[in-house]
């Protein structure tokens, strides 16, 4: 067992000294550009003003929506995106993730999410904890703050507001949307 | 059978000449109906390089007045276990009691699902935490959590709950004898009268890659409005897991929260610590927001089965989330909390 974690640990040290070294999308003398984004039934679409986002079921159960950013002058190998959903009128988050975002190069010079489940944030919905009303989550908009840190420690930040949707028909996303969970859904 | 010749051999001073001390299997009382609800699960075997993971499904049993209310627990873990979870049942989706073999369980009958759609998370998406102990060492197998003075859990007569226990006995966990879980559930009798909450948060979209061997995820859960108190919590992940953290969030702030509001924080990953001593506020409004950090490892069974796991087919040798410990990855919050709004779950 011994012998069997040394070799583990003995990997890890390689595995973190060949780590790739990063290659600039863009000048990165400059400042990060950021242009936020969002999944509308499967397709990556920028956001600004209540723009429609898709709340959908990700393999392991429940519902999220995803929301991130397309760049300028950042590294490939990318860096943390934070995104926070928030009520417009009482600022409190209802939402929030970091994870890892990666992206690649587009033709118009902006670098976009290289997959989107993944390079966007996957913000849990409906229901999460308790949603805050006063109407149901999916009948509201939504303010989206984003961050984001480059591999070396440079930041950005951009806002939109969006409007989560369930999909047409799904009455099982829109029960899970309610307000009033007072009583399950069927 | 095999706890018998264990018991023989411990009480004849056998040793195997590694200073390792026989083992001696965990002994929990069991309980009267006045004193409470005891469950044992049968002893099975964990085959090398298995992974079992079954679901055992029992209704709490009626009570001469009114509901049960639970002021201690003992939960109890013969080594190799990944995990013990009770949930409340609630919506059914693949995973039904119905579907379980009828099995004894001791203080209660039961039925057993054994795998297939017990692995299957989202069966249990909305189903309420009731408790959970990853603590499995041969030396200490018991957890022993009393409630706070005045909190206790409150049970319904005739409520189903179901026991998910996890053994692991490959390479990154050894299973060295049989598989076996325990609960006693003791009745209060103090007169608490402030519910217990339980609060279930899972980071449901993982990858610890090769090209990016370090990543950070993180996010928050809020609770119901109102003032609460944290009153345990533990943290859990596979072994690419270096750093579980937990903190109080106000609910507004968006990122990590400081240094200085984390209550928890743990770097073992096969037994966590599971903190009971509990007493942090959180603002009203807040909850918590917690991170996972890993790092990738060359998997000793090489990457094949791991990039066969992968939903992206990125070939780039990915840990991403699932419940088997050789291939997935996890970063779950379990956290308990008073007094009671609703059980939470952040799935």
């Amino acid at each position: 067992m011994l012998l069997r974690a040394a070799l583990v640990g003995a990997l890890a040290v390689v595995a973190a000294a060949c780590d790739p070294d990063p290659v600039c999308l863009g000048d990165c003398a400059q400042p990060i550009g950021l242009a936020p984004v969002g999944l509308d039934d499967g397709a990556v679409v920028d956001l600004s003003i209540e723009t429609v986002i898709s709340i959908q079921p990700p393999l392991q159960g429940g519902f999220v929506s995803y929301v991130g950013v397309r760049a300028q002058n950042v590294h490939d190998l990318g860096g943390t995106l934070s995104v926070a959903l928030r009520n417009l009128d009482t600022n409190q988050i209802v939402s929030t993730e970091s994870r890892p975002a990666t992206f690649e190069l587009r033709a118009d010079g902006w670098a976009v999410p290289q997959v989107p489940s993944q390079d966007l944030a996957n913000l849990p919905v409906c229901p999460y904890g308790s949603i805050p009303g006063p109407d149901d989550f999916d009948a509201m908009a939504w303010r989206a703050d984003i961050t984001f840190v480059d591999r070396d420690g440079r930041q950005a930040a951009a806002t939109a507001t969006v409007r989560p949707q369930c999909a047409v028909g799904d009455t099982y996303c829109h029960c899970a949307c309610r307000f009033d969970q007072t009583t399950s859904c069927p | 059978m095999r706890r018998l010749i264990w018991l023989t051999l411990g009480a004849l001073g056998v040793s195997c000449g590694d200073n390792v001390s026989p083992y001696e299997p965990w002994l929990l009382p069991t309980l009267t109906a006045e004193q409470g609800v005891w469950v044992r699960t049968p002893e099975f075997d964990v085959a090398a390089g298995e992974e079992i993971q079954d679901c055992y499904f029992f209704r709490v049993p009626d009570q001469a007045s009114g509901a049960l209310w639970v002021d201690r627990f003992e939960m109890a873990l013969n080594p190799g276990s990944h995990h013990m979870n009770v949930f409340r049942v609630k919506t059914l989706g693949g995973l039904k009691p119905t579907d379980g073999t009828p099995v004894d369980l001791g203080g209660v009958q039961g039925t057993l699902v054994k795998g297939g759609e017990c692995w299957n998370s989202p069966n249990w998406a909305d189903w309420p935490l009731v408790g959970n102990t990853q603590q499995s060492s041969a030396s200490d197998p018991i957890l022993e959590w009393a409630l706070p003075p005045g909190v206790a859990t409150r049970f319904v007569p005739g409520e189903m709950l179901m026991l998910q226990v996890h053994y692991v006995n490959a390479a990154t966990q050894d299973t060295p004898y049989q598989g076996r879980a325990g609960i006693n559930m003791h009745r209060s009798t103090d007169g608490d009268t402030m519910e217990l909450g339980t609060l279930f948060a899972t980071q449901q979209n993982i990858r610890v890659c090769r090209s990016n061997p370090n990543p950070t995820y993180g996010g928050a859960c809020g609770l119901p409005n109102g003032s609460h108190t944290v009153a345990a919590a533990n943290g859990h992940f596979h072994s690419r897991g270096k750093v579980f953290s937990i903190y109080a969030w106000d609910g507004v702030t968006a990122g990590r929260p400081p240094d200085s509001d984390r209550f928890y924080q743990s770097a073992k990953w096969a037994e966590p610590d599971m903190e009971t001593g509990l007493s942090v506020p959180l603002t009203p409004g807040g909850g918590i927001y917690w991170t996972c950090e890993y790092q990738w490892v060359e998997p000793p069974q090489g990457c094949a089965d791991l990039d066969a796991h992968d939903p992206l087919h990125a070939n780039d040798c990915c840990y991403t989330f699932g419940p088997q410990v050789e291939t997935g990855e996890h970063c779950n919050v379990f956290m308990y909390y008073w007094p009671k709004t609703e059980d939470v779950t952040c799935f």
